[in-house]
This record gives C-alpha cells, sequence and structure tokens, in this order.
C-alpha cells in the first residue's frame, strides 16, 4: 500500500459525508425566476399558447364561439324576418292616409321607423344582423 | 386494478424544457438532482452557501441553455455536475484567483502546526484546502472521479490531480490526526 494511499477509516469518514443537502425552496423559486427572465422557463398560460396542442385547442374553441355566434345571429334574423312580415301587414292597415298622399305610420320602435323608410327597400333587405360573440 | 404512472425520466423532462420551457419539467428535474449538486458545489466553494446557491442557480441555467447540445452519453447527473465544477471555476477567477495559483505546488497548505492536537470537524477542514487542493480532493476521493476525468474537466494535467490530491490528503490529515482507533472523525463535534 503506498503512502498516500486513503486508510480504511479515512475512506469511511469520507463515505459518512452526504452526498446530498437540500438547500431549501427559496433557492428553487429564485432559480426558477431567473430562469423565467431569461425566457428558459414559461409559466403554465404561457406554456399553453407555446406548444402545438395549445394553438390547436384555442384554434378550436375559437371555431365553436364563432359558430354558435353565427348561428344564434342567423335564428335571430330569422325570427325577426317572419315578424317584421306581420308587422308589415299590420302596419299596412293602421296606415292612415293624409290628405297630400302623405302616409302616416305609428312609430313606436326603432325597427318601425326602420320599415317606414322605406322607399328604400335596401333598408330591409339590409337589416339583417348577425351577432358573433367573443 | 390501478395504475401506477412511472416517474417521467431525467430524459423526457429534460425534453419538455428543451422544447417548450415547461415549468413543472423543470421543477421536477430541479427537486431530483439539486440536493446531489448543492452538496457538491457546498464543498467544492468552501463551505460558502451563498456562494453554492449562486453555482447552481448558474448552473441550471447554463444546463438549460444547452441542454440541446446534451447527447444523453451520460446520465444527467453526471454532466449537471461537470457543469457545476466549471461554473465554480467561472467564480473563483471571477474573485480573483488566478487559476495558476490553484495548482502551484509551491503554495504553503494552510496546516495546523500549533493547533496539532485540535481535531475539527472534516467538512470544515475541507473547506480550509486551497481551491485547487479541494477541488481534486472533492472531485476523487468523495464524488469518485477518475484523476483522467479531473484534469480534463478541469484543464490539467493528470500528474498536477495526483499531485494536489497527495496535498490535500497530507493537509487533511495534519488537521484531523486521523487515528484508526477513533473513528469520531467526519461527524460533526
Amino acid at each position: 500500500m503506498q503512502d498516500d494511499d486513503l486508510q480504511p477509516h479515512e475512506i469511511d469518514a469520507l463515505k459518512a459525508l452526504p452526498s446530498a443537502i437540500d438547500p431549501g425552496s427559496l433557492l428553487e423559486e429564485r432559480t426558477v425566476r431567473a430562469m423565467q427572465g431569461r425566457g428558459l422557463v414559461h409559466g403554465r398560460r404561457a406554456r399553453l399558447t407555446t406548444s402545438w396542442w395549445g394553438w390547436t385547442a384555442a384554434a378550436a374553441a375559437a371555431g365553436v364561439i364563432f359558430v354558435a355566434g353565427f348561428s344564434l345571429g342567423r335564428s335571430s334574423d330569422v325570427r325577426q324576418g317572419n315578424g317584421g312580415a306581420s308587422e308589415t301587414t299590420s302596419r299596412v292597415n293602421n296606415e292612415t292616409k293624409k290628405g297630400d298622399g302623405t302616409r302616416v305610420v305609428p312609430a313606436s320602435s326603432t325597427r318601425e321607423v326602420a320599415l317606414t323608410n322605406a322607399n328604400d327597400d335596401s333598408t330591409l333587405h339590409n337589416n339583417t344582423r348577425y351577432v358573433v360573440w367573443f | 386494478m390501478t395504475q401506477i404512472e412511472a416517474a417521467p425520466s431525467d430524459r423526457q423532462l429534460a425534453e419538455a424544457l428543451r422544447l417548450s420551457g415547461d415549468e413543472r419539467a423543470f421543477r421536477t428535474l430541479y427537486r431530483r438532482h439539486t440536493p446531489r449538486l448543492y452538496a457538491l458545489v457546498l464543498r467544492l466553494a468552501g463551505a460558502s452557501q451563498s456562494d453554492a446557491e449562486d453555482i447552481v442557480q448558474e448552473t441550471w441555467i447554463r444546463a438549460t441553455e444547452s441542454l440541446e447540445r446534451f447527447r444523453w452519453d451520460a446520465a444527467f447527473s453526471t454532466w449537471l455536475a461537470a457543469i457545476g465544477v466549471n461554473v465554480t471555476r467561472d467564480l473563483q477567477r471571477r474573485r480573483g484567483r488566478r487559476p495558476e495559483d490553484a495548482w502551484n505546488d509551491d503554495i504553503d497548505m494552510p496546516l495546523p502546526a500549533a493547533k496539532h492536537h485540535e481535531r475539527i470537524d472534516l467538512e470544515r477542514a475541507i473547506a480550509t484546502l486551497p481551491d485547487g487542493a479541494r477541488t481534486v480532493l472533492v472531485l476523487h476521493d468523495i464524488e469518485g472521479w477518475p484523476h483522467e476525468s479531473i484534469a480534463e474537466r478541469l484543464e490539467i494535467s493528470i500528474g498536477t490531480s495526483k499531485s494536489q490530491l497527495h496535498r490535500a490528503r497530507r493537509a487533511l490529515r495534519a488537521w484531523l490526526a486521523f487515528e484508526p482507533a477513533e473513528r469520531r472523525v467526519g461527524t460533526k463535534q
């Protein structure tokens, strides 16, 4: 055995030293913040949009919301269209004709005002509204 | 039937960290490897807790930045420890300690001439060693690195590594006055 070789009790002493020491949670938080500061680690919200499935999920959700809003708008328009026709009929019955030929129609709502404007048929046709919620 | 999910491997976690900066993956890796890394760099840094914390933080940053180049031909912990050794050396250089001084055999070791009879804690004795001797002793005698790996990592010759180890052991024996009959060395007093 060489002079410089460790003796058994020396080896034991060195082996007895702890091979792992917990530095505490503060260092973990400090390290995570430093990593975030350098853009090496992202929080959960950011991580969602930086992964491919995050983008896919976000796009799908946006599509579903768009279609739902579009359908709602269409169905609302159909109801308005039916109501508008009957209102037009009743309004024609209710309108009075003045001596000078001017038609007077009771305008109690915005929609009726819009309808009365109209000699402009485009108002009726362009009155379709679509509601899209975001 | 209960399914037991296997813990993700270091490689899986490292990939999640590299590809998407997954914080949870990083924390898992951190908790798995930091206690061992911290014990190593704490000894290399001469028992300075603040230095060891700085080194751990910088080691993780460098490791994450280098993940793309890691080929997984060694254990993740071994690779991380090697980065920790580099970071420690860089810190010591920034502190104004010239690298050549660390390996200079002419520099006196802090032998306890007047206090030869005193026995101190092994950790504190290691911390008293000069940077070079302490680094080689920690890597060889505690971490089990061969001289070839130490020489390569520290950019020194194998002969220098061996001579530094010899000096470190001699100094430690003087400090600790190892006696085979008494096995109290290495334990806190």
